[in-house]
């Protein structure tokens, strides 16, 4: 009973993930570089140009601003606070800080 | 060539595990050593774990030169504890093992055409764990500019650096920020749990059983799910996993070597994640519980793993981090508390449902609950108490915590119940083995006792 309960757990298990196996590599291999470079940004709906225009400016340890609109507010935080969040994870090594002199501009359409 | 230079790294970590088992009594000589070998890589991922994660505190990074340091110092260390030891003996290998090692790799396997080209898109995974990954990397330290910057606090700046050091280990042996391949390092994270929990669990449980229940978790849809996301639930899940194998074990024979792995683990536990503090606490009250009168070696346990967490909870109190998602301080704030009382219901039986999920977890905490009941009717006290007291506290603790946030908790709830149990349910599983052959043992002595009272 016990033995057949585990086979069970692994054959009912085996059917959902070998599928979803399938459906990631499917997914996924077809990204080009740039969409994978951009996948974050991508699926929160943001511009990529942006990013990429102001990336060349910056150096490893330089400061950066971002200037964003606060935008809507979602179930955690605004559109604003995720923009300065994808922009300290696209823009590192260089330094996000409340001020500085180079500053990112971004707007919501 | 990145990936051979990860797979590489990798190797270092297992040797610098290997060395550690001499260390922490788990191997007494070369044959105890061969024997339980697949603790090693485990073992190295969590030593390089948390010494890469406290060295990042006083500005010292870990790539090839460290790693290779640590697996001399281990292979060193390892010849100097096992010299003169009972040398290893040949044996042919179970075919039940031939044939589980073989189902395992293929399934790996597979799961690798999926984690090398997993892209990095999830909101935490990028937002809090590789960007310090890649912060490490980039600044060889934990940089406050970064790890204690104000524009940074939306990445959880209090949480620990075990799993961004990690990464960071590994970016530096590609020698780049590389988020493709850093899915691979969770997927092998995977690999090194179930290895560990078949070596210590192999000569206490039925080899049938070992198998099916490490199948049967490395098959379940949210294991392969959660750790193609990059989050560190799962990485959490696997480590507190092994520990709580280790721990039950340890309740059952009282090896000495054991529990220090359980509290070997239980460290790295904490290192990962702040969800980790409930779970080793809920896990130590258990065995205070369940183990009582060995309170003296519990202690000692414990106040190590207090040691280990020490460097990270002087940077957080130095630098003023907290968390940002709660604060267990806003449990005594009544008004606030008061408010929200209705949601503790609600938190509890949806982790609940996460956890009985067929389609995430398959059947594994359903044969969890059964086994603990049997278990105590069949008469074993201490397995069963030491499962029922830390996993009660553990899904209270989750459950507490959805209470005590200021966030709404609906959108709270729903974003993180899939992933908040993960310890829970692999904690869980990985006693199932212990459990079964407890309850089977109970049942052998009674069918023996039978016949013999009624011939007496």
């Amino acid at each position: 009973m016990f033995i057949a309960a585990l086979v069970g757990s692994v054959v009912l298990s085996a059917a959902d993930v070998l599928r979803d196996v399938e459906h990631s590599v499917a997914r996924d291999s077809k990204l080009t570089p740039a969409e994978r470079l951009h996948a974050a940004g991508d699926r929160l709906g943001l511009r990529p140009a942006p990013f990429d225009r102001f990336k060349p400016q910056l150096r490893p340890r330089v400061r950066y601003a971002v200037d964003v609109p606060e935008g809507s507010r979602g179930p955690f935080i605004t559109r604003g606070a995720v923009v300065r969040a994808y922009s300290a994870f696209y823009f590192l090594p260089a330094i996000q800080t409340p001020r500085a002199s180079r500053v990112f501009h971004y707007t919501f359409p | 060539m990145r990936a051979v230079a990860l797979i590489g790294a990798n190797v270092l970590m297992l040797v610098a595990g290997l060395g550690l088992l001499p260390l922490l009594g788990i191997a007494r000589s070369w044959r105890e050593l061969v024997f339980r070998s697949g603790l090693a890589y485990l073992c190295g991922l969590v030593l390089v774990g948390i010494v890469s994660a406290h060295l990042a505190l006083v500005h010292v990074g870990i790539g090839w030169i460290g790693l290779s340091l640590l697996a001399v110092a281990s292979v060193i260390v390892c010849i100097w504890r096992l010299r003169g030891t009972e040398p290893v003996r040949r044996r042919r290998p179970a075919w039940i093992d031939l044939a589980g090692f073989a189902a395992l790799t293929a399934l790996l396997i597979d799961y690798a055409r999926a984690f090398r080209v997993a892209p990095l898109n999830r909101y935490d995974a990028w937002a809090i764990w590789a960007l310090k990954g890649h912060a490490l990397y980039s600044f060889g330290w934990a940089d406050p500019a970064v790890f204690a910057g104000a524009s940074y606090r939306f990445a959880n700046l209090d949480y620990p650096l075990l799993l961004p050091s990690l990464e960071a280990v590994g970016f530096r042996a590609m020698g780049s920020f590389d988020t493709r391949l850093l899915h691979v390092q969770f997927l092998l994270l995977l690999a090194a749990a179930l290895l560990a929990l078949f070596a210590v669990l192999r000569d206490r449980v039925p080899p049938v059983v070992l198998w099916l229940t490490l199948l049967a978790l490395a098959l379940a849809p949210a294991v392969f799910g959660q750790l193609l996301t990059a989050y560190a639930d799962l990485p959490l899940a696997l480590v507190f996993g092994v520990g709580v194998a280790a721990a039950g074990r340890w309740l059952i024979t009282s090896e000495r070597w054991a529990l220090a792995l359980a509290a070997f683990c239980f460290a790295g536990t904490l290192l990962l994640k702040n969800e980790g503090s409930l779970f080793v606490l809920a896990v130590f009250v258990a065995l205070f519980v369940a183990a009582h009168r060995r309170w003296r070696p519990l202690l000692v346990a414990a106040a190590v793993d207090l040691l280990v967490l020490l460097p990270w909870r002087i940077f957080v109190r130095v630098h003023h981090l907290h968390d940002i998602n709660y604060s267990l301080g806003d449990s005594f704030d009544y008004h606030h508390v008061n408010g929200r009382l209705g949601v503790g219901p609600i938190a509890f039986r949806t982790l609940a449902e996460q956890m009985l999920d067929p389609r995430q977890w398959g059947v594994l905490v359903p044969i969890f609950v059964v086994l603990v009941f049997a278990a105590f009717v069949l008469g074993v006290r201490a397995l069963p108490l030491f499962a029922a007291v830390w996993t009660v506290l553990a899904w209270l603790g989750l459950s507490w915590v959805y209470v005590i946030s200021h966030f709404e908790y609906s959108s709270y709830l729903d974003s993180t119940k899939e992933r908040v149990v993960a310890s829970v349910v692999v904690g869980a599983a990985a006693l199932i083995p212990l459990f079964a052959a407890e309850c089977w043992a109970r049942l052998s002595v009674r069918g023996r006792d039978r016949p013999r009272s009624v011939a007496g």
